[in-house]
């Protein structure tokens, strides 16, 4: 069996609010990850805002510490590595942003830009980063003249190109992208989308793909993590989660997803509003006020994650039709 | 009669390079009732259209329009004041971006009382009846301590539902929704969508859905007007749109998004226009399309007009695509 490329052991992230009365208050952004990225494989990550997917991206990419679990890059853990160490792992995964304008520097040409990151983590002389930075804009589809340009001489599309190419430049194993078509247009984010699939197979990429966008989702993806408040909902193969799934809330969002209505059936029955309250106090499962099955061992007890032919589902009653 | 009848609307904004073209020659009509979808890129006029109909323009855009007719009276031949009026009484707007529309210093009820007040009921008492009773046509729960809260305080498809109560307080008999749920998470949306479409179909109220999402126009739409660089490319039935889409840029639009069952491993790449939209002071000579376009040849220097094609609708194009009956029978030969 090939040895995944990135993986997560039981991954928590928990946030003290600030303020005196609020002192005991912890939020849990992510509670209890794990998954498996092997390489040349496309780990899609699904949830509404606030579901913690960023969060997640955070910790994958080195920019956030965990508060307890194990990121492990090629097998190892990277929070048992000194630090010099860890920085050198942390090379192998990359990240691109959502919005490409804000996460380029407006004042520094893309060259300088692209370049960066190899003065901080390679040796290279200064005629091997024109190199590198030069090959990094022809594999993402750009011009290597176009490295004396500024960000904002470039459409959104291109901008995320160039994003790209600053992800790529240090040859990672995996990139991390955070929602990387929402701010572009369809006809461009087909463009873009093409190319991460191109890259992927020159390259032998693995991405974590997070997106909301289940049609995308769909066509990228090789394995779907569905998140709901930090929790793991429903974790498989693509072809589990969109034929078959096992979990409500994996079911709401592709109910509500207008391609998908009329494939799949949701319940769409409302619970009363003192169940809501009830669910909203209760340490059961975070996802009781919102799902038409929930009953009272829901708001009890947290579902555990069970493992039904390969598909984890955290719920108390999986849904098998 | 028709409830928006729109003929060679244009509008210009001066420049330092002479004046721009913003939409070019715009004819649209719709029906009591209808619910008529906008699809097009960023850049390609769709909000301009809505703001051009709602006489939001800033005061330097320069408008012009054969005919301009809502519920029925013709637009231009009002003073500004008057049309300010009348499409205010007729016609209302929801933006894309509900916590950017409502002002952060006012509470829910502030808000919606001033529209209220502004479409003529005088008494207290009564604005606020008629506050609850927006507040609940369009699903908010708890009405009472909503008009007391802030819009930091609600959530952002609670904000969208505010939005639309406000937009409904007229009773207008046509509702604008310029991207009304872009900012919203998927299971927020379809909620959105399904009250957008209750309104319509219970108080018959006439609906113009802009958006870029073609999912989203399929299931809930009648018509799509497709739209590039401020000109409108096809306009026809939804079922005709999808179907069998006529002009290249539907077509490139439609293929460019990922379909149920297409999955990575069997390899397929999504259809992909080439570059990107022109800007709208550097056009192309003749179709705007042109150099993007994978069906271009000479003639596409002439600029094509928006014609009538039999059982199907209008479409701005010198070789526009067979339908995909033809298509097949072209295969079998």
């Amino acid at each position: 069996m090939t040895e995944p490329v990135l993986a997560v052991e039981n991954l928590t992230k928990t946030y003290r609010e600030s303020g005196w009365r609020y002192r005991n208050h912890v939020t849990y952004a992510l509670n209890n990850i794990s998954f498996q990225l092997n390489p040349g494989q496309t780990l899609a990550i699904v949830g509404e805002s606030g579901s913690g997917k960023s969060s997640l991206a955070r910790q994958l990419v080195g920019s956030d510490q965990p508060t307890s679990g194990k990121v492990l890059i090629d097998g190892e853990d990277v929070y048992q590595l000194s630090a010099s160490e860890r920085k050198k792992k942390f090379k192998k995964v990359r990240m691109v942003f959502q919005n490409p304008y804000s996460s380029l520097n407006p004042h520094s040409r893309i060259g300088s830009t692209l370049e960066e990151p190899l003065k901080i983590n390679t040796s290279m002389n200064s005629r091997q980063r024109k190199e590198a930075v030069h090959n990094a804009l022809q594999r993402v589809g750009l011009r290597s003249e176009h490295a004396s340009r500024f960000p904002h001489m470039f459409s959104g599309g291109q901008q995320q190109r160039i994003a790209i190419a600053r992800a790529l430049i240090l040859e990672p194993e995996v990139i991390v992208a955070d929602e990387p078509l929402s701010a572009l247009d369809v006809s461009v984010q087909a463009q873009i989308l093409n190319l991460l699939m191109n890259l992927q197979e020159e390259l032998q990429l693995s991405y974590v793909f997070i997106s909301h966008d289940l049609g995308v989702v769909e066509h990228i993806s090789d394995q779907v993590f569905v998140m709901y408040r930090g929790q793991l909902m429903e974790y498989g193969e693509v072809d589990q989660i969109f034929d078959q799934s096992m979990h409500p809330y994996t079911r709401r969002l592709l109910s509500s997803t207008p391609t998908y209505r009329h494939t799949v059936e949701y319940l769409n029955k409302v619970n009363s509003p003192e169940f809501k309250k009830l669910a909203k106090k209760s340490n059961g499962c975070p996802f009781a006020s919102r799902c038409p099955y929930a009953e009272q061992k829901c708001l009890d007890q947290m579902p555990k994650t069970r493992n039904i032919s390969g598909q984890r589902v955290t719920c108390h009653w999986p849904l098998q039709d | 009669m028709k409830l928006l009848h729109i003929e060679n609307l244009s509008v210009e904004f001066p420049t330092h390079k002479g004046n721009v073209r913003v939409l070019d020659k715009i004819s649209l009509r719709m029906n009591q009732g209808e619910v008529l979808g906008v699809v097009g890129e960023s850049g390609s006029g769709k909000s301009m259209l809505a703001l051009a109909i709602m006489g939001l323009l800033s005061p330097n855009a320069k408008l012009t329009a054969d005919y301009l007719s809502l519920n029925g009276q013709d637009l231009m031949k009002l003073n500004l004041d008057q049309r300010r009026k009348y499409i205010a009484q007729n016609a209302s707007i929801i933006f894309q971006e509900p916590q950017t529309s409502l002002n952060p210093c006012f509470n829910i009820g502030t808000q919606l009382i001033e529209t209220i007040e502004l479409h003529g009921i005088r008494r207290r008492k009564k604005q606020r009846q008629r506050a609850l009773e927006l507040l609940e046509a369009v699903g908010i729960t708890e009405p009472e301590l909503r008009l007391k809260q802030y819009p930091h305080q609600l959530s952002g498809g609670m904000n969208q539902r505010v939005m639309i109560a406000m937009a409904i307080a007229a009773e207008p008999d046509l509702l604008i929704a310029d991207e009304p749920t872009t900012a919203l998470d998927v299971t927020i949306q379809s909620q959105i969508i399904e009250l957008l479409l209750e309104l319509n179909r219970t108080r018959d109220m006439g609906l113009m859905l802009i958006t870029h999402d073609f999912a989203l126009l399929s299931e809930s739409t009648q018509r799509v007007c497709v739209m590039y660089s401020g000109q409108i490319m096809e306009n026809a039935s939804t079922d005709n749109i999808l179907s069998s889409p006529r002009h290249p840029y539907t077509k490139a639009l439609l293929d460019s998004i990922p379909h149920i069952g297409e999955r990575h491993h069997m390899g397929q790449r999504l259809y992909s226009l080439k570059g990107r939209i022109p800007a709208i002071d550097h056009l192309p000579v003749g179709c705007r399309l042109g150099p993007r376009c994978p069906r271009a040849a000479k003639e596409c220097v002439k600029t094509p007009r928006l014609d009538m094609i039999k059982q199907h609708g209008l479409v701005r194009c010198h070789f526009p695509i067979p339908s995909s009956t033809q298509v097949e029978g072209e295969r079998n030969d």
